[in-house]
């Protein structure tokens, strides 16, 4: 679609869901908070201790954005790069809202893994892979089904075998490496991924830490009183299976519920004394909407406007009347209220948009 | 004597007035007006045997929508045609009519109160004489007693149906002129939005606290308090026995203060395994004191609100038993809240009767439940919500097939009475006596003619009553308690009394999430402080107002209606 290039913009930059290409996800003002995750990051990175780090913020304050945004493979490498360390290993799931919610994190888990790639990195950086895990761990089953995911070749065999759908003769054809069973249990869910989580990091070789992070943490609220129980006792156990090396994010929207103060009441104590970090998506102020959109504008300018405003194509007064008009908006919010703005002058061919411009769409705006 | 001349005889006895007709060819009503300000009438019904006789068509009763004075031949005739088996005596308000009160000198008159009072009247007269009564709006219902024209306004009005007594009548007249000499008038809490006559919600959802005989005494909820600040979190398996174990100790205060109903007590061997305490605790949980998340026990956030206050608060009596203003507050407000349809009603019993027995109490209570929940759904103005109605009729028919009424009553009644008891708006007899009496204290009395003018204000009975507890429970509750205001307060000191609470609910409710703070938690809290310290009642609708307008550049309100419930953030700059 044409875009005004009288706005000397590339694209619209507002969005209200976070972009999936890597290269469309920007980070724009707010430079405390992702201050805060870069040095938990390059902690991580550094240093070996697990640890838990919750995200709070109201729908639409940009957590989603933010765990994209530190899953693109280019911030990671830099961050990696700035502790002189290797690069982590991550993964996003939004939290499962099923009846069996550890193996279905297991299975988000596993759908997210490059097994392939993971296993020639893993073999041509640590050639005493086996040694490790044969020192390591002490329970056979999680022995034998880590070594198989560095061991078998084909990937088909491992995918199967690790979401269950192996047949017993070709369970039994892979005697050789000692695997007996398929996944039976929830423990053995918990298990195995620690053994591979504590593989893959083994001496921050590989990979320096591995980062879960998962989204849409307030579901736990509206999961059952068993199923709660089971997602706290999955992040419980994967924290004491993995002291080291293992960097857990959950995003959580700042809700009050039914009878609770917030979604902190749903994590059990241990899982509390795991917390190292909070970090708070508060809603912002002009000066920091300023800075957003200064910044987001400036990641999508065709070329540098040096006798312009950093806000153009809107006149500083707009974004003033926008904040106290709909003070306390959320992020999302406001990328919807520009970007409204924007597809409006688009439309009419307006080169910028003035105060008057925006109090005669203002109706398009509210909605009423 | 028959009954319709008997009538006439004594009213035109008593009241100057003509017998008027209204009828059409199906009924005629009979009824006489002016009469104190009330109307009596009744619908009279044709004698079988004359049922074809000319003389009633001679009487030109059908189509008769407007009012006819009676001719002197036909007041003569009406005896020997009709008969009828009960009186029906109302009062209406016109809707609209309101608009002309003013504030400074506002005393108009309670219809709902008028109709209490005049059952209570009645009911001292001859405790069997009232069939029925009825609270309601009448659209469309031709006006017999003003002058006003029925228009686009409504009818708002009570009924009393009495049984045609020869004997009583005349009394029942007599109580009339009484009433009408000191009508009741609606509380000045009210008149803004009494003159505004402003829309009140009703989500119409009935609530109902699980109750067992045993969980008589508030004070064992006040002690899962005290168990609170001293456990904040308990295993949820050992949790019965480890509260049962700490109330034991408490007995002797309970036997001393009040009796041994409701009291928790070990095992035979002396041990607590937590079955005495289990009724205490299923109520609480009824009431969403308790949490159980990760099996673990915790105060609800509702619950720490109390728990707080409870912790900081410089007791009158050691006694837990004895309530403190407080505890009254709380517990008056989440019983009203949360049981509303059987408080209510039971305190509505007790009001018509002054002073009754519990075996009385039990022998009409199902009945009147039915008759409420039956009058819920015939959907007099506003009633189209199917899903409601379904609801309301499933409560009825499980209120109707109670197998053994007798014993189920004995679990609903005693603990609600012994609450109020507990809350002084009621009294019973310490001792155990086989006869227990109920009779409503002076406090009770106010209380429930504080519901009666959330009534007025919706023109009907209630029965989901959250929007009048969000916007009264505090003006009842000081009202009822009689608690005075502290000298020299101005709104800005008010004012800057409340931002101080706000601003230490940050600290006191400091949750995992940084800088924020439940809207709910505040809310109560500052509600309950300013009652107790400053003796205002505030609403929380006063309150949210004041945040979200005059506290706008102090802290972010953020509110979400699937939970009804929202939170504070301090504005940071």
């Amino acid at each position: 679609m044409a875009f005004n290039t009288s706005f000397n913009l590339k694209a619209n930059p507002f969005r209200s869901v976070p972009a999936n290409q890597a290269e469309e996800l920007v980070w724009a003002g707010f430079d405390e908070i992702k201050g805060k995750f870069e040095e938990r990051i390059k902690k991580g990175i550094r240093i070996p201790n697990s640890g838990l780090v919750l995200n709070w913020g109201e729908y639409g304050s940009g957590k989603t954005h933010a765990a994209k945004f530190f899953g693109k493979q280019s911030v990671l490498e830099k961050l990696a790069s700035e502790s002189k360390g290797s690069k982590p290993l991550y993964i996003y799931l939004t939290l499962p809202k099923g009846r069996s919610p550890i193996e279905d994190i297991f299975t988000a888990i596993i759908d997210k893994l490059d097994i392939g790639k993971l296993r020639s990195e893993v073999r041509e950086i640590s050639k005493d892979i086996d040694e490790y895990i044969d020192n390591t761990f002490d329970d056979t089953f999680v022995k034998t089904s880590v070594k198989a995911v560095f061991s078998i070749a084909e990937q088909g065999i491992v995918k199967r075998f690790l979401y269950g759908s192996l047949t017993p003769k070709e369970i039994r054809d892979l005697g050789q490496l000692e695997i007996l069973r398929g996944f039976k249990s929830e423990n053995d869910y918990i298990k195995f991924l620690s053994g591979l989580f504590s593989t893959l990091t083994f001496n921050k070789r590989v990979y320096s830490c591995v980062i879960l992070w998962i989204d849409e943490f307030e579901d736990i609220a509206t999961l059952t009183r068993a199923s709660s129980d089971k997602v706290n006792s999955f992040l419980r156990e994967i924290f004491d299976n993995t002291p080291s090396n293992l960097l857990v994010f959950l995003n959580l929207t700042q809700s009050p519920l039914f009878t609770v103060e917030d979604l902190g009441e749903y994590m059990s104590e241990s899982l509390k004394s795991r917390i190292r970090h909070r970090i708070n998506f508060e809603t912002p102020n002009q000066k920091q909407l300023t800075e957003y959109l200064e910044d987001l504008l400036s990641a999508f300018r065709i070329e540098n406007q040096p006798d312009k405003s950093g806000l153009f194509p809107f006149d500083v007064e707009v974004v003033r009347s926008v904040f106290s008009d709909f003070k306390n908006a959320s992020l999302r919010r406001y990328n919807d209220i520009f970007s409204t703005l924007l597809e409006l002058a688009d439309i009419e061919s307006i080169p910028e948009i003035d105060i008057a411009f925006y109090e005669k769409n203002k109706n398009e705006i509210t909605g009423f | 004597m028959n009954m319709v001349s008997n009538f006439y005889n004594v009213l035109s006895k008593t009241a100057n007035t003509r017998p008027y007709l209204l009828g059409n060819d199906k009924e005629v009503w009979f009824a006489m007006t002016e009469t104190y300000g009330f109307i009596i009438s009744f619908k009279v019904e044709l004698r079988e045997e004359e049922e074809y006789d000319d003389d009633y068509y001679e009487l030109e009763f059908e189509e008769q929508r407007e009012r006819r004075y009676m001719s002197d031949d036909e007041l003569e005739a009406l005896p020997s045609l009709f008969h009828t088996n009960y009186i029906q005596l109302y009062t209406t308000e016109i809707y609209g009519c309101r608009e002309g009160e003013n504030i400074e000198d506002f005393r108009p008159q309670s219809i709902s109160k008028t109709l209490y009072t005049l059952l209570r009247e009645l009911y001292t007269l001859d405790k069997n004489l009232v069939i029925d009564y009825e609270l309601h709006t009448n659209e469309g219902f031709e006006d017999w007693g003003s002058m006003c024209s029925v228009g686009e306004y409504f009818n708002y009005l009570f009924l009393i149906y009495i049984k045609c007594s020869d004997n009583q009548l005349l009394t029942a007249v007599e109580l009339l002129r009484s009433v009408n000499n000191s009508p009741p008038i609606v509380s000045k809490y009210v008149a803004e939005e009494y003159i505004a006559l402003k829309k009140f919600s009703d989500s119409k959802r009935i609530n109902i606290l699980n109750t067992n005989t045993k969980t008589r005494r508030l004070g064992y909820l006040k002690l899962l308090g005290k168990y609170f600040i001293k456990y904040p979190q308990s295993p949820y398996s050992q949790f019965y026995k480890r509260y049962e174990s700490f109330v034991i100790p408490y007995q002797r205060q309970l036997t001393e203060s009040i009796n041994s109903r409701g009291i928790v007590s070990a095992n035979i061997k002396g041990a607590a395994n937590g079955s005495s305490a289990r009724p205490y605790i299923e109520l609480a949980n009824s009431l969403g004191f308790v949490n159980a998340l990760n099996k673990v026990a915790t105060a609800s956030k509702d619950f720490k609100v109390y728990v707080e206050i409870l912790g900081n608060q410089k007791p009158v009596s050691e006694n837990p038993f004895l309530l403190e203003l407080f505890d009254k507050l709380f517990f008056g407000e989440n019983i009203l809240g949360k049981d509303f349809f059987y408080i209510s009603i039971l305190l509505e019993i007790i009001y018509i009767r002054h002073t009754t027995s519990f075996n009385d109490i039990k022998e009409v209570f199902q009945g009147v439940l039915i008759e409420r929940l039956k009058y819920f759904q015939q959907g007099y103005h506003d009633f189209r919500d199917k899903k409601v109605i379904e609801n309301i009729k499933r409560i009825e028919e499980r209120i109707s097939s109670w197998e053994k009424p007798e014993r189920y009553l004995e679990h609903v009644l005693m603990p609600r009475l012994n609450w109020l008891a507990d809350l002084h708006l009621v009294q019973l007899p310490k001792a155990r006596k086989r006869e227990v009496t109920v009779s409503i204290t002076a406090k009770g009395n106010t209380f429930f003619e504080c519901i009666c003018d959330w009534y007025d204000l919706k023109f009907d009975w209630i029965i989901n009553p959250d929007e009048f507890m969000d916007s009264y429970f505090p003006h009842i509750f000081a009202t009822t308690f009689n608690i005075p205001p502290k000298n020299d307060l101005t709104e800005q000191s008010i004012k800057d009394f409340i931002l101080d609470q706000i601003n230490a609910c940050f600290d006191i409710f400091r949750t995992m999430a940084a800088n924020r703070v439940t809207l709910s938690q505040t809310v109560s809290y500052v509600q309950g402080k300013v009652l107790i310290e400053l003796g205002i009642p505030i609403s929380k609708k006063y309150l949210d107002n004041v945040i979200q307008n005059e506290f706008k550049d102090l802290f972010v309100y953020k509110f979400q209606l699937q939970f009804n419930d929202g939170y504070l953030q301090k504005v940071k700059n």
